[in-house]
C-alpha cells in the first residue's frame, strides 16, 4: 500500500509532498502521527478519530514534562484504536510517544513503533 | 445552475454522519476497484484530502436523488412532500393532470339583448371580456374553437361550434347564459352586473351568477391525488374512465355516473342488425355549484274560449326541479300550470329531460276571482293575445357545459351514442327525525338540521346515501340516540307532468295532446330504503312506455334544511 508522504515542520506546519511515496511501517507511522495530530471529535463521520493531545497542549493541562507524558499515554492509546478500526491495521501493535521538550504551546514528541522485523522505528515531531 | 443542484442537494447539515460513512466504505471498494495500492484510510492523504470530501458529496448525491425520486411518487407528493414544485408539476402534466389553479374563478353570466341580431346569429369573438366591479377580467369558457355564437330562436344550431340560442325571455327581451373563467380570485355575488370589452348589438344587461372561487382542488398534493387515481383513464373510455376524466376536465362536476348497455338505467340501447347491443353510453352530471333558483319570462297565449294559457317554455339553464309560475302582475294569484315535455327521436321518453333535446311547453288554466272575473290582464299583440308569467324552477348549469365538453370534437366518445344528463333528483319533502334526549341536556337542532341537509344534499354517486351520518349528526348535536326516520319523497323524471307523444302540441291542439300524452308520475318514496332506488318503467316494451328507470348510477337527492323536522321521544 503507498500514500503520499507529508513534509512535517518543526513547528508544527503540514504540507503535502507529491515528490515522496511512503509505504509499509512508514506509511502508518505517518497515519498514526496524523491521528495523534488530529483533534478528536473534528470529524463528525468519525467520531472515534484523533486524540486529545491538541486540545490538553492549548488548553494549558500540559505545563510540564510530566503532564506531558501522561497526556502522550493517553493519546497513544487513543491513536492506536483510531488506526485498528480502519482496514487494513496498521503493521505495529504498539507506539510510544515520548515528550522530550516543552515550549510555551508547543511540545516535542519522539513517536517510537516497532515494525514487524522488529526493527524500532522513531519519528520525531512537534505539537502545538 | 442545474436545478439537482439548487433545489435537491441537502445542506451539510442535514446529511447524516451514517451516510456519510457508508459512502465511504462504498467509495473505498470502488476506489479499491482501480487503485488497489492507494490508501485510502482516514488519517491518509488520500483519504482525508479526497476520499472524505467526495463521501460527503456523494451522501449528499445519494439523498438528492432519494428527494427527486420522491417527486416523482405521487403518493408522497399527495402527502405534501415536495422538494421542486416545478418539476412536480411539469412531471404531474404528463398523466394529464394539470394544475387547476389557473381557474381562480368561475362561473356564468346571463346576457340579455333587447333586439334580436340581424341574419339571425350573432358573432362573439372569444376574446370578448367581461369585467365586474373590480378589475377582475373574466374570459369565455367555450369548448370548441371559435367564435361564440348566439342563435335568434328559430335558427339552427351548427355542430362543432360554440352555438347556444337565445331564449325570449321577455316582450322584448332575449337571454343566453355563458360559461366564464378567470385566473384570479374573486367573490362575485349574483347578480352583480357586469361590463363587456366588445360593443354587443342589443345587449341590455349582462350580470353573473353561480360564481365560485377556488372551490376545485388546488394544490400539487391535490393534483397528485388525482394522478393516483386518473393514470390509468385519461381518456372517457369506460364508465370509471369517464368519472376520471371528469375529476381532471372538469373540475366544476361534483359527481359523474356513467350507464352504458346492461345497467339497469341505460334503456336506450337497442339491438343492433347483429344482435349485439348498440352503444350508447347516458353520462349524468351534478355541478358542484349545486341547484340554482333560476327565473324568466314566459310568454304564453290566451285561448279566449277555453279560457287557458298555453306556450313554448325554452328554460336558459337546465331545469331540475320546478318551483314557481307566476303571472308577471300579480305574484299573489294562484295558479294551476302544467309542465308538458316533448322528447327527441335519440332519447325516448324521459331520457330526454334535461338533455338540452327535449322541449317543453306550459299551460294554465285562467284564474277566475271570486266575482267570477278572470285575474290575469291579457295583452293583445302578435299572434295573438297572451300574458307574461315568470317561472323559476331550479337548474343544474354544469350540465349544458359537461355536455358541450363531452361532445365537442376532440373529446366525443368512440363509437358511443353519448347522451349528458343531469341526474334524477329524490327531492325530500319532509325528514322528520324522531330522538331521545337526556335529561336535562339542549339539542342544537339547528346543527344537526344544517349537516343532515349538507349531507344529504352533497352525497353523489358512487357514495351511496345513508342514515348513518344523520345519526352522527344528531349524537354530536347532544342527541341520546335516534329512534327512526320518516320520510316523504318523489323521484321525480324531470319538471314536467306529461309527456307529449308523435307530434302532438299543445299550444296547437290542447284536447289531442291531452288525449294522447302520458302522464309522468313521480316515484314515492315513503321510507329511507327507498330512497336509492331500484326502478324501470314497467310499460316499457308498450305504447304508453316513458322510458323512466332509476338506480344508483342516475339519481341524486335534494332537500331544503326547513324540510327537516325533530320529534322528541
Amino acid at each position: 500500500m503507498t500514500g503520499i508522504a507529508l513534509q512535517l515542520g518543526v513547528d508544527g506546519g503540514v504540507k503535502i509532498d507529491l515528490t515522496r511515496r511512503y509505504t509499509g511501517v512508514e506509511l502508518d507511522l505517518q497515519n498514526a502521527v496524523v491521528s495523534v495530530m488530529t483533534r478528536k471529535g473534528s470529524d463528525a463521520a468519525l467520531p472515534g478519530r484523533g486524540t486529545q493531545l491538541s486540545k490538553d497542549i492549548v488548553s494549558g493541562y500540559v505545563h510540564d514534562l510530566n503532564g506531558a507524558r501522561h497526556a502522550a499515554n493517553f493519546a497513544a492509546l487513543e491513536a492506536m484504536r483510531d488506526l485498528n478500526s480502519h482496514s487494513p491495521p496498521p503493521l505495529f501493535s504498539n507506539m510510544v510517544l515520548s515528550p522530550v521538550k516543552i515550549e510555551a504551546l508547543s511540545v516535542y514528541l519522539d513517536i517510537a513503533v516497532v515494525d514487524s522485523d522488529g526493527k524500532p522505528v522513531v519519528f520525531s515531531a512537534s505539537f502545538q | 445552475m442545474n436545478p439537482l443542484l439548487t433545489t435537491y442537494l441537502p445542506v451539510p447539515a442535514d446529511v447524516p454522519a451514517a451516510s456519510v460513512l457508508e459512502a465511504r466504505r462504498l467509495l473505498t471498494i470502488l476506489w479499491g476497484l482501480y487503485l488497489p495500492d492507494i490508501d485510502t484510510r482516514p488519517n491518509s492523504v488520500i483519504g482525508d484530502s479526497f476520499v472524505a470530501g467526495a463521501a460527503a458529496v456523494m451522501a449528499a448525491g445519494d439523498i438528492a436523488a432519494e428527494r427527486l425520486r420522491s417527486d416523482m411518487d405521487p403518493e408522497n407528493v399527495a402527502n405534501n412532500i415536495i422538494y421542486d414544485c416545478a418539476f412536480v408539476e411539469a412531471f404531474l402534466a404528463n398523466f394529464g393532470v394539470y394544475a387547476p389553479s389557473a381557474i381562480g374563478t368561475a362561473g356564468y353570466i346571463r346576457l340579455v339583448f333587447d333586439t334580436l341580431p340581424a341574419g339571425g346569429t350573432l358573432e362573439v369573438a372569444r376574446h370578448l371580456r367581461f369585467r365586474f366591479a373590480t378589475d377582475d377580467e373574466y374570459q369565455l369558457r367555450l369548448p370548441a374553437p371559435g367564435p361564440l355564437l348566439l342563435s335568434s330562436p328559430g335558427y339552427p344550431l351548427s355542430g362543432g361550434t360554440n352555438s347556444l340560442p337565445l331564449v325570449q325571455t321577455g316582450s322584448s327581451s332575449w337571454s343566453v347564459v355563458v360559461a366564464v373563467e378567470s385566473s384570479v380570485v374573486a367573490d362575485i355575488r349574483d347578480s352583480t352586473a357586469a361590463t363587456v370589452s366588445i360593443d354587443l348589438d342589443g345587449l341590455q344587461s349582462a350580470a353573473g351568477y353561480g360564481f365560485s372561487s377556488q372551490d376545485v382542488a388546488v394544490g400539487l398534493p391535490a393534483l397528485a391525488r388525482k394522478t393516483r387515481t386518473t393514470a390509468y383513464a385519461a381518456t372517457p373510455t369506460t364508465a370509471n374512465g369517464i368519472r376520471r376524466f371528469a375529476d381532471v376536465e372538469m373540475p366544476g362536476v361534483l359527481a359523474i355516473a356513467a350507464a352504458s348497455p346492461g345497467d339497469p338505467e341505460q334503456l336506450r340501447a337497442g339491438l343492433t342488425s347483429l344482435g349485439f347491443p348498440a352503444p350508447a353510453v347516458d353520462i349524468y352530471i351534478r355541478g358542484r355549484r349545486g341547484f340554482r333558483e333560476e327565473s324568466q319570462l314566459v310568454k304564453l297565449s290566451y285561448d279566449a274560449t277555453a279560457q287557458r294559457f298555453v306556450g313554448l317554455f325554452e328554460p336558459v339553464s337546465t331545469p331540475q326541479l320546478m318551483r314557481t309560475v307566476y303571472w308577471e302582475g300579480n305574484p299573489l294569484v294562484v295558479l294551476d300550470p302544467t309542465i308538458w315535455m316533448k322528447s327527441s327521436t335519440r332519447l325516448p321518453g324521459v331520457q330526454s329531460a334535461g338533455s338540452g333535446e327535449e322541449s317543453y311547453w306550459i299551460s294554465l288554466p285562467m284564474p277566475i276571482g271570486d266575482d267570477d272575473a278572470e285575474v290575469v290582464s291579457i295583452s293583445p299583440g302578435e299572434g295573438g293575445s297572451h300574458a307574461w308569467f315568470v317561472v323559476t324552477y331550479l337548474a343544474d348549469s354544469e350540465v349544458r357545459s359537461a355536455r358541450e365538453l363531452l361532445t365537442s370534437g376532440d373529446w366525443k366518445l368512440f363509437g358511443a351514442d353519448a347522451a349528458v344528463l343531469p341526474f334524477r333528483v329524490v327531492e325530500i319533502e319532509a325528514l322528520i327525525v324522531h330522538y331521545k334526549r337526556r335529561p336535562g341536556t339542549r339539542v342544537l337542532l339547528d346543527t344537526a338540521r344544517t349537516e343532515i341537509a349538507a349531507n344529504i344534499n352533497g352525497t353523489n354517486y358512487p357514495s351511496p346515501l345513508s342514515t348513518a351520518p344523520w345519526i352522527d349528526s344528531m349524537v354530536y348535536a347532544g342527541a341520546e340516540t335516534v329512534i327512526d326516520f320518516e320520510v316523504a319523497a318523489e323521484l321525480r323524471w324531470g319538471i314536467a307532468e306529461k309527456l307529449l307523444v308523435e307530434d302532438s302540441d299543445p299550444s296547437e291542439d290542447y284536447d289531442e295532446a291531452l288525449a294522447s300524452c302520458i302522464p309522468l308520475e313521480p316515484f314515492l318514496i315513503s321510507s329511507t330504503d327507498e330512497l336509492t332506488p331500484a326502478y324501470v318503467d314497467p310499460d316499457l316494451g308498450t305504447a304508453d312506455a316513458t322510458f323512466s328507470a332509476a338506480g344508483p348510477r342516475n339519481v341524486t337527492w335534494y332537500i331544503r334544511p326547513e324540510s327537516i323536522s325533530f320529534v322528541e321521544i
